[in-house]
């Protein structure tokens, strides 16, 4: 069951020069910090001029989905779900 | 001559990439807890809706894109229905054009999901043709994920390389040599062609024509006076010749026509309901036209109702346009000339065509045409900025569902443009 959060987070990470998309390290959600274990896939959605990426990653044994909007250089934890739960 | 080779010429190594399963890999690869399970991606639920892509593990219970939802989940009771995410899909062919034409700048963004690159000048620097395909299939599961997987075909031209493909799958590499061509034309029935479609398998079949080689039977005089042009082009078919040339993804395709159609969901398959999809398709028409700095001079209408009949017709203005009102009106009178909209209308579709570049297209003279021209550019630059979303007429607020829906992710040349592409360009962004 996937849970809505849409809520700016606290996230560390690795802009490479080589890497198509900045990788995130880890992130503070509700006072806890989950490291990222892995990034499963990273697509763009444009809204108007501005070119977000979109995370699926896992975090803590749970799959999170995350956004960078570049237009404000933050970070968004949009949604959570537990683990091994269909849509 | 199966691929252009002549005197003093290499011989022409085409590559066909087919993306196995796509949009359902991609939702395996986005999600772990869908992998190993059997999943569909459709349109949403509350929408007459087809499968959009079935994953390997349905695709063992029978299931097959193109059939309704109702079909697969018969088939098999516990399958999982993912919406479709046509940024998603459109965003990972661009990351895997990408890497291609890394390899070659000749790569031919065929659909969403397959591409053919002409890969002559470069096998040899990496191997030969399977090593490089080989290549290719490791570094996009490096880039992309396990899960996404293709395969590919490798053969003389973009006709066997794609038949080539068909026993490469899943996630294999296979190579149609020169010499295997009569027997491929021998064991292949004609509909596995793309280009062939039921209607004129049929045709064909009466011919006594059931696979490739059979179409050698007959001239291509013959031919052409059963089929027309088409003719010529079954005839050199039935020799495993492809006049069709790669067209590269930098060159700009010709655009006969622009328009857009759509599945009419339950709530709105009543004539008012039809009308605002119309509507709602004429303005994204419009826009369309615009941005590609087109107008057009002959509006199609096509409706079709719940007996699946189809009703509809054509009108050709005086002057070329692009205006969405004009459009709309135009496709209204149709609509009215032949009966009005269906009491229970499935399917809507506006298509403008004869097209020509707006610069050869006289400004409006009235004023009422001159302020709808500035105010649809208004629309337009508030649209580039702030999204699609950002502007809707009340009108047409309630077809705001047709826009999650996946539909129209076939044939889509331009969104696997890459971005590098688009922007080297300028061109506006599809």
């Amino acid at each position: 069951m996937s849970h809505p959060v849409q809520e700016a987070v606290d996230l560390e990470a690795l802009f490479s020069a080589r890497a198509p998309y900045p990788k995130p390290l880890w992130l503070r959600w509700q006072g806890r910090r989950y490291p990222v274990e892995t990034v499963h896939l990273v697509h763009e959605r444009w809204e108007g001029s501005t070119r977000l990426l979109l995370y699926s990653i896992s975090a803590d044994g749970s799959l999170m989905r995350l956004r960078f909007d570049p237009s404000r250089a933050r970070w968004y934890l949009d949604a959570i779900s537990d683990p091994n739960s269909l849509p | 001559m199966l691929g252009g080779e002549g005197e003093g010429k290499r011989a022409v190594i085409i590559l066909h990439l087919d993306m196995d399963a796509y949009f359902a890999s991609v939702e395996q690869q986005a999600d772990p807890a869908l992998r190993g399970r059997p999943i569909v991606v459709s349109g949403r639920p509350d929408i007459h809706s087809v499968v959009a892509a079935a994953s390997r593990e349905a695709k063992r219970y029978g299931i097959r894109a193109g059939m309704t939802t109702w079909e697969a989940h018969k088939l098999c009771p516990h399958v999982t229905f993912v919406p479709g995410d046509p940024d998603k899909y459109e965003s990972v062919t661009r990351r895997f054009v990408d890497v291609l034409i890394e390899y070659t700048p000749m790569v031919e963004v065929y659909s969403i999901d397959e591409v053919f690159m002409d890969i002559t000048q470069e096998a040899s620097r990496h191997g030969g043709p399977e090593a490089l395909a080989q290549e290719i299939q490791s570094r996009l599961r490096a880039e992309l994920g396990d899960y996404i997987t293709c395969s590919i075909g490798i053969a003389p031209n973009k006709l066997l390389a794609k038949l080539a493909v068909e026993d490469a799958k899943p996630a294999g590499v296979h190579r149609i040599w020169p010499e295997d061509v009569p027997r491929v034309l021998r064991d292949t029935p004609v509909q596995a062609v793309c280009g062939i479609g039921p209607r004129t398998a049929r045709r064909l079949s009466h011919m006594g024509v059931w696979k490739l080689a059979d179409l050698g039977r007959y001239s291509e005089n013959y031919l052409r006076s059963v089929f027309g042009v088409y003719g010529t082009v079954l005839a050199l078919w039935g020799r495993g010749v492809d006049p069709t040339p790669l067209v590269p993804y930098w060159r700009e395709p010709e655009v006969k026509s622009v328009g857009h159609s759509h599945a009419v969901p339950r709530a709105l398959r009543h004539p008012e309901g039809a009308r605002s999809v119309l509507l709602y398709l004429c303005e994204r028409t419009g826009r369309r036209l615009r941005a590609k700095g087109l107008a057009g001079r002959v509006v199609h209408l096509d409706l079709r109702d719940a007996q699946m009949r189809h009703r509809g017709g054509q009108q050709a203005l005086e002057v070329p346009t692009d205006d969405e009102e004009i459009i709309f009106h135009t496709a209204l009178a149709l609509a009215k000339r032949h009966g009005g909209f269906p009491a229970e209308t499935t399917m809507v579709g506006v298509r403008v065509a004869s097209v020509v570049s707006r610069s050869e297209v006289s400004r409006p003279l009235l004023a009422d045409q001159a302020r709808r021209e500035r105010l649809e550019a208004a629309m337009d630059r508030i649209r580039d900025r702030y999204g699609e979303s950002a502007l809707w007429r009340g009108s047409v607020y309630a077809c705001r569902v047709l826009t999650q829906a996946t539909g129209g992710m076939g044939r889509q040349k331009d969104i696997a443009l890459t971005r590098k592409s688009v922007d080297s360009r300028s061109t506006p962004r599809p």
